[in-house]
């Protein structure tokens, strides 16, 4: 099946190519002239990709081709929009070198994810110590002296030099946990019940470590002030329960004690009402805490149906428009056009991992699949949603579009996994492991 | 530069954005009709031939596919020439399986062999009673009992 990967590369060339137009153009919408380093950009977007699609050949061959050049075209806009926007931001000039590095580091975690991961069951026996991992990543940024506050949110890690948030990575590791005891577990979750009235329930004993990971990880998350990831969490595994017991009564439940909590949230801290009163209305202090919401908003419409053009808008107006509002300044400056591509981007990716759960046999690979996929359309959902005002604003990064290490980092490892689940379903599915037979002298 | 050509610059990115997406949902496609089991799907149907036992029928290696043997009392499969069903293929032992006619069943017994004997994808560990339908995996060879 070689021809997979020639499709992947050829797709690969494409995504390179608008990449570099968008760079291209950008530069002439702001300075009328081309950029001078377009060639060596050119070349290093080349080459990283190239990298990846080489270990994919290698390690994964049988893999889904669709991926990669989706995730390539998401991390070169990104990229472009956050060099155009470095030189309108103050003190942002070190911005696309450091995006470009964490690019590479992203890649390079990418192979070595499919090269320590040779097949998905080695991650299933490491399902407890994946389950501490998440939690202790969690802790981390509670720590004295590493752990460090900004903008509210103790979410940050800091060694040495280097800053980043251990939650992006505590997702995949809580997913693993919970994809591994789920799939374990699956035939007694649906057989072994209790009934209360009208809901059938499992029983409690077998969801214990999964109820465990979930309401330490939540804590932990409120008490951090990080609202996207607590929601971010909370509704992937009730997506993960719905999704391994084949019941609608979790995604009622969920909802319901979703509601539960928001009421709850917002009657206790401050800040959780906050956000409601902005999302109801941003126009009621828009020079406060409406600022941000207001200020996207006006991008979304100064964009109209095609945008601005790239360079030519001004979405540096908008505070955090680098991280996470980086969509509402592709919304100005490509219209409802381009930021609808980026939808589209995003839907592609997810149906790429739920067709891969649906071709894999094993429960585990499964479970996991579906989950990694639905990690990433619900952080594009979740942040997508709060700029467009669908729901309130939880600030979350825009998997690979967003400037931001941790989030590109764990991102690739997220698609690593996602690509090698995909190889091992598209192995032979009635045979057992030839490739892992010695031969007889 | 004119606004114009950057207005008809800026259709022809997101044009080629659109061209990139028809592109990956065709691949997505592709991959859907590709049929994933392509080598195992065509001797399927034997699966649904409920013989009374005593014979196997080989669904891989392809070249073999369809060749049925009989178990008369035992059967013995491994490189070895001396089997009644011998396999050159460097992930079998020399004496790797047998099949044996016991009290009116079928058992299949691994024979100490290095990869191992497995029964619908389980490796086993005991003789095991075969069921018309199962299918039994030694080395890259699969077998189906009939």
């Amino acid at each position: 099946m070689r021809s997979r990967r020639n499709t992947e590369l050829a797709l690969l060339a494409v995504s390179s190519a608008i990449t570099c137009g968008a760079y291209a153009l950008a530069s002439l919408g702001r300075n009328a002239s081309m950029p001078a380093n377009l060639l060596p950009f050119f070349a290093i977007i080349l080459g990283l990709l190239l990298g990846a699609h080489l270990a994919l050949r290698r390690f994964a061959p049988q893999a889904d081709p669709t991926i990669l050049p989706v995730v390539a075209l998401l991390n070169g806009l990104g990229y472009v929009f956050i060099t155009r926007l470095a030189s309108d931001i103050p003190d942002a000039e070190l911005l696309p070198g450091q995006q470009a590095t964490w690019t590479a580091v992203g890649v390079a975690a990418f192979t070595a994810t499919l090269i320590l991961v040779p097949r998905i069951k080695v991650l299933d026996k490491y399902r407890y110590l994946a389950g501490i991992a998440g939690i202790v990543l969690l802790l981390f940024p509670l720590l004295p002296v590493i752990g460090r506050e900004v903008n509210a949110a103790r979410i940050w890690v800091r060694f040495g030099p280097i800053n980043f948030q251990p939650g992006e990575f505590a997702k995949l590791a809580l997913a693993v946990f919970m994809a591994s005891i789920l799939a374990e577990r699956r035939e007694v979750l649906q057989h072994v019940r209790m009934t209360f009235g009208p809901l059938s329930l499992p029983q409690p004993k077998f969801l214990a470590p999964v109820a465990l990971a979930w309401g330490v990880s939540l804590l932990v998350m409120v008490a951090e002030k990080d609202l996207g990831s607590s929601l971010l969490i909370f509704m992937l595994v009730v997506i993960m329960l719905w999704l391994a017991t084949d019941q609608v009564t979790y995604l009622l439940l969920g909802f319901g004690l979703f509601l539960a909590g928001g009421w709850v949230a917002s009657r206790t801290f401050g800040h959780v009402q906050d956000r409601i009163d902005v999302w109801l209305d941003p126009f009621s202090d828009p020079d406060g805490v409406g600022f941000q919401p207001v200020e996207a908003t006006f991008a979304l419409a100064q964009g109209g149906l095609t945008g601005t053009g790239p360079g030519r808008g001004e979405p540096y107006r908008i505070p955090e428009v680098e991280t996470d509002f980086i969509f509402a300044a592709i919304g100005e400056e490509l219209g409802l056009v381009g930021s609808t591509g980026v939808l589209i981007a995003f839907v592609a990716l997810v149906s790429a991992g739920l067709r891969i759960a649906t071709r894999t046999r094993d429960d585990f690979g499964k479970l996991l699949a579906a989950s990694l996929a639905t990690l990433i359309g619900l952080q594009a959902f979740i942040i997508i949603g709060g700029i467009i005002r669908i729901m309130p604003l939880t600030g979350i990064t825009l998997p690979f579009v967003s400037y931001g290490g941790s989030s590109l980092v764990s991102n690739y490892v997220l698609v690593a996994l996602l690509l090698r689940i995909s190889h091992d379903g598209a192995m032979r599915p009635d045979m057992a492991p030839v490739d892992e037979m010695e031969p007889v002298a | 530069m004119s606004d114009a050509l950057l207005s008809l610059l800026k259709f022809g990115l997101l044009l080629s954005l659109y061209v990139f997406f028809a592109w990956v949902l065709w691949a997505a496609i592709s991959q859907i009709r590709a049929p994933a089991l392509a080598t195992v799907a065509a001797p399927a149907p034997a699966r649904r031939r409920r013989g009374s036992g005593g014979s196997i029928v080989i669904l891989e290696p392809a070249d073999l596919a369809g060749a049925t043997m009989p178990i008369d009392g035992s059967l013995t499969v491994g490189r070895a020439a001396a089997c009644s069903l011998t396999l050159d293929d460097t992930f079998v032992s020399q004496q790797h399986a047998s099949i044996v006619h016991r009290d009116g069943k079928y058992f299949v017994e691994d024979q100490g062999s290095t990869n191992g004997t497995f029964v619908n994808r389980h490796r086993i560990t005991a003789p095991v009673v075969l069921q018309p339908g199962d299918r039994v995996q030694i080395g890259s060879t699969v077998l189906e009992f009939a």
